[in-house]
């Protein structure tokens, strides 16, 4: 199985409210380079449901979204 | 430069994908003068200071008028220095935002002038009201021809009872304002005279350009 | 309540555009209901110019009366905590000579439409969302409605996200004076036209797309199939308060 690069950064917005846990992913890709891994741990259904299409609308991709704790890890590669 | 309280207060521009925590940064490191606290010189103050303009520069010692001036002048202040009462209604609204008076002022002219410099940009930003009508737009050179405008203000084809035309000029200044902030890229040059739906240009001026 | 001479308006929505076009209908002399059931919180404050840093958490509806009435004495204006329901409509639009929609969701302005629509009572729309505004004037059964333009709310998958919820606060100054440009032509007896006005702040421009009445419009053409509030017809999806 091909290893995942490293997360250049890591958000956590498990206690932010919409639409503050979308602003603070697209902080947090700001802050890395274009092919850079972001991590996010969230929880609930309206970060699972907003941030992965919204970084996806702005040329991000999710790599991996999966169930972690109490909530989701996702990993979204910053686009170009 | 962008704290947790910033990034809540501009977080709907931050969303922008023209913006983000980049172009929010930019229009906080921004200055901008203003000469001419008219009714749309006020509207634009108003927007630019929501929207986090870092450093307000206010120059019109001239009184505020009995009733006051939309939206940031309460009828209370009527005789006490436009400048002075806007830098203390400015602070209330965004304490990220350092406002200050200058000297100077308005141009003395038969209408309401304000000129708006932006830091880093060659061209002023002109907002003209008078009559019920407003005209604005970036200026290219020097002062824009006092006549053209006189005209234009004038002129049977604005749209009359135009109590919001201060409103829409000054919020229109702001908003190209600050798309400049964010794209600096040479912006349309020109003063156009605002109606409702569509501003239209000013006729070419046969007066000799330039005062 | 003596009506008098004094024009009255429906202002739908003390937010954004709620917040630039009340002190000019205000100044321009028209006696205000406003409704907004919600408070003031921080992220508004990059564009709802009636608050400041010391009216967080406070009422809408109550301070934006408050201010208004410092920036224009006298004004008349009736502050109400609470939203445009199907229940409440025709009572608050008693007495109504024009709304005013500044609201922000699909829901009310499809509410807001039809209850004019049904009580022959002209609306002004107003929408803002990126670097883009709007501004219709609906004059019931003689101009295009909402409806006419829009038919139905959109599913809600399709509703933008919240990163589509970004905003340039200017805009809400240009399309609350547009809006109160179009009220007053209404309230003085005269005509905002039927088309739809649309600024892109981005580039600059303006322009009018006309429009005109649909004849199979659901609640305003000739034959409409809504000729009532029905409650199941305007539920709220719910929607983040940014």
């Amino acid at each position: 199985m091909r290893g995942v690069t490293e997360p250049a950064r890591v958000v956590d917005i498990r206690s932010q409210v919409c639409p503050m846990t979308w602003v603070r992913v697209k902080l947090g890709l700001e802050a890395i380079g274009a092919g850079e891994i972001l991590e996010v741990w969230m929880r609930g259904d309206e970060p699972l449901r907003n941030v992965p299409r919204s970084a996806a609308g702005e040329g991000h991709e999710v790599v991996l979204c999966e169930p972690a704790g109490d909530g989701h890890r996702l990993l979204i590669r910053k686009g170009a | 430069m962008l704290d947790d309280l910033r990034i809540e207060r501009y977080a709907r521009h931050i969303l922008l994908r023209e913006v983000g925590g980049v172009g929010q940064e930019k229009i906080l490191s921004s200055t901008v003068r203003i000469d001419g606290l008219s009714e749309a010189g006020c509207w634009a103050a108003t927007y630019l200071v929501l929207a986090g303009v870092g450093r307000l520069h206010l120059a019109d010692p001239r009184p505020v008028p009995a009733g006051g001036l939309l939206p940031l002048l309460p009828a209370a202040e009527e005789g006490s220095p436009r400048d002075q009462v806007a830098v203390t209604a400015l602070a209330s609204l965004n304490p990220d935002v350092v406002s200050s008076v200058e000297p100077a002022g308005p141009e003395d002219r038969e209408y309401e002038l304000v000129r708006i410099a932006v830091g880093g940009r060659d061209e002023d930003y002109v907002v003209a009201t008078g009559n019920g009508r407003a005209v604005g737009g970036w200026t290219a050179v020097g002062s824009p021809c006092p006549r053209c405008i006189g005209d234009a203000l004038r002129s049977a084809e604005g749209v009359a009872g135009s109590g919001p035309a201060p409103a829409l000029a000054g919020s229109v200044a702001a908003s190209e304002i600050l798309a400049a902030i964010l794209q600096p890229a040479a912006r349309p040059t020109g003063l156009r005279i605002h109606r409702l739906g569509e501003a239209a240009p000013l006729p070419a001026c046969t007066h000799g350009g330039a005062a | 309540m003596e009506r008098g001479a004094k024009k009255r308006a429906l202002v739908i929505g003390a937010g954004g555009l709620g917040c630039a076009v009340l002190p000019l209908l205000a100044r321009a002399g028209c006696a205000i209901r406003l409704l907004d059931d919600d408070t003031v919180s921080l992220s508004n404050l990059q564009r709802q110019l009636l608050y400041g840093t010391a009216d967080l958490g406070r009422p809408k509806a109550e301070a934006a009366a408050e201010r208004v009435r410092a920036l224009v004495p006298g004004a008349s204006i009736e502050a109400r905590l609470e939203r445009l329901t199907p229940a409440t409509a025709p009572d608050l639009l008693r007495d109504v000579d024009v709304v005013v929609d500044g609201s922000d969701n699909f829901p009310t302005r499809f509410l807001v439409n039809d209850a004019c629509v049904l009580a022959g009572i002209p609306l002004v729309h107003g929408a803002i969302l990126r670097f883009t505004g709007q501004v219709m004037s609906i004059a019931p059964g003689e101009t295009a409605c909402y409806r006419c333009l829009f038919e139905e709310a959109p599913p809600a998958g399709l509703v933008p996200s919240c990163a589509e919820a970004g905003v340039l606060g200017a805009l809400c100054g240009i399309v609350g004076a547009w809006m109160a440009w179009s009220a007053g032509a209404i309230l003085a007896g005269g005509d905002a036209g039927d088309g739809l006005i649309v600024h892109d702040a981005l580039v600059g421009t303006t322009r009018v797309v006309g429009l005109g009445r649909d004849p199979t419009c659901a609640v305003c053409g000739d034959a409409p199939a809504i000729r009532s509030l029905d409650p199941a017809r305007y539920e709220e999806v719910r929607a983040c308060e940014v």
